[in-house]
């Protein structure tokens, strides 16, 4: 499901997911990205919770599916829901904010937890243009990301600062990791990687009637 | 060319794949019928949706929404129920972005979404769910514009199943009361209605106007009664006084009949 080939050149299509309360600007953060726009009077667009971009990156073609969640506390316990098969999480604080960063680490933990390593986790620091105003410290976060094995970023949706760089770094991770993949199924071998998506069936009982037989007999 | 097997195969089976009588699918439509519909109090206010339903349009986006995800019960084919959910969500987008003139936010969303959700009541909702989960393209469901809505629509039942007083920002007393039907819908007027330019408004302004004179007009005709009482009370009270001063002016001096007292004993006598 991570990755669908297309002929010869390969078209990756993931699932961002983007996570974080209610006011740290994520929706300013992928209008930024998607469309270049930041608080603008004439806004044209409908909405901004979900999003594609296409994307070439060293000649793979990227499709990005940015889905925006409802960041909301009453909304929480209908995360598992919105980061079910997702590739990539984007889990966006406010540098302005203490509260806000805390609530990031929940997502991390709730994320690991329910998805494994399989996802590729980025914390970002938005409105980095208030730095004057920053309660969240620089070396608390990055260290406590790459605690968790995330990459840090900062950002600015207003000056359109990090953003480009942070879609395209987190491509490139889920790339990877999608090859890693490709790699793992392709060596023949249906183990783990591939075996965890699925629905995994085992078959005991017949074993357990046939014990004597063929199988486990010696 | 998927699609169109999936389609044909999914139209073909549906009848014996839609709700099989095995699962608890139709226990559990009639629950969430029955709570949506004792949640039929809940306004977008109460669940922060920003949908402004003293606008026209709005209203009116809200409305094909609705009738967008009642339609999807009639579909047969998975994808086809999916575009149901699609349609009903890009009206939403086009509802919220009539109410709020900026691109509507994940948060936004799935409140509108649960809200029309509660305004509809889609018959057969959890079947339906289930069905689209079960035997639509796995791959269609996950990513693209429709997964998203049908993960938003997913969430939005999620939410109502468990909606309690906090999710509403209520009291526990207040939602307790609101599930029991005691408690009027207080519904806050949107402040676009107040404009003169709405007809329904223009008439009431009128008639408050018209009822206003009325009870003025009563109010003197009252007035007018009552200083008539007090004259009608007054005036005997004054016509006495007159009259004791004037009896009091001229006393009444009845001379005796003395003379007549004889006269009488006379004809008395007389007659015997």
């Amino acid at each position: 499901m991570a990755a669908g080939a297309a002929g010869a050149s390969k078209t990756y299509s993931f699932k961002v997911v983007l996570l974080g309360e209610g006011c740290v600007g994520k929706t300013s953060l992928v209008l930024r990205y998607c469309e270049n726009k930041f608080n603008d009077k004439h806004l044209t667009t409908l909405q901004a919770s979900f999003l594609t971009k296409k994307l070439n990156i060293g000649g793979k073609r990227v499709n990005l599916a940015i889905w925006d969640t409802a960041g909301q506390e009453r909304f929480h316990a209908l995360g598992p829901i919105y980061y079910r098969d997702s590739n990539g999480a984007i889990l966006v604080y406010d540098i302005t904010d203490e509260d806000s960063f805390q609530k990031v680490k929940n997502w991390v933990k709730e994320l690991r937890k329910m998805l494994g390593n399989e996802i590729s986790l980025c914390i970002v620091g938005n409105k980095i243009d208030l730095d004057k105003d920053r309660h969240v410290s620089v070396q608390e976060t990055e260290a406590y990301a790459e605690s968790v094995g995330a990459k840090h970023y900062h950002t600015s949706a207003k000056q359109n600062k990090g953003i480009e760089e942070l879609f395209l770094d987190l491509c490139k991770r889920m790339i990877e990791s999608a090859q890693a993949d490709e790699r793992a199924k392709g060596n023949g071998s249906s183990q783990s990687a591939t075996a965890r998506r699925g629905v995994q069936i085992i078959d005991d009982e017949p074993q357990a009637q046939s014990s004597g037989g063929c199988c486990t007999s010696g | 060319m998927m699609d169109n097997i999936e389609k044909m195969v999914m139209t073909q089976l549906y009848k014996s794949v839609f709700c099989p009588d095995n699962s608890q699918d139709e226990q559990k439509d009639l629950a969430i019928q029955r709570h949506i519909r004792s949640l039929h109090w809940v306004t977008p206010e109460m669940l922060h949706a920003p949908i402004n339903e003293g606008k026209a349009e709005v209203r009116d986006d809200i409305f094909f929404a609705v009738t967008a995800m009642i339609e999807m019960d009639s579909k047969r084919a998975p994808q086809d129920k999916l575009s149901c959910v699609t349609k009903g969500s890009n009206f939403l987008f086009k509802a919220i972005q009539g109410s709020t003139q900026e691109p509507a936010t994940a948060d936004d969303f799935l409140s509108s979404l649960i809200y029309a959700v509660l305004k509809a009541n889609p018959p057969r909702l959890q079947s339906n769910l289930q069905y689209i989960t079960r035997f639509c393209y796995p791959k269609r469901l996950m990513t693209g514009e429709a997964g998203y809505c049908f993960t938003n629509l997913c969430c939005a039942v999620a939410f109502i199943e468990k909606l309690d007083a906090p999710a509403l920002s209520l009291t526990r007393e207040e939602f307790d009361q609101h599930m029991q039907g005691q408690r009027l819908q207080v519904r806050r007027i949107p402040h676009c209605l107040l404009k003169s330019d709405w007809p329904g408004l223009q008439q009431i302004q009128q008639n408050q106007k018209l009822l206003l004179e009325l009870r003025s007009r009563q109010d003197r005709i009252i007035r007018g009664v009552q200083n008539m009482q007090q004259e009608l009370k007054d005036w005997p009270r004054s016509i006495g006084k007159e009259v004791q001063e004037i009896m009091n002016r001229f006393p009444l001096h009845i001379p005796l009949p003395k003379v007549q007292l004889p006269a009488a004993s006379t004809v008395c006598s007389s007659e015997n």
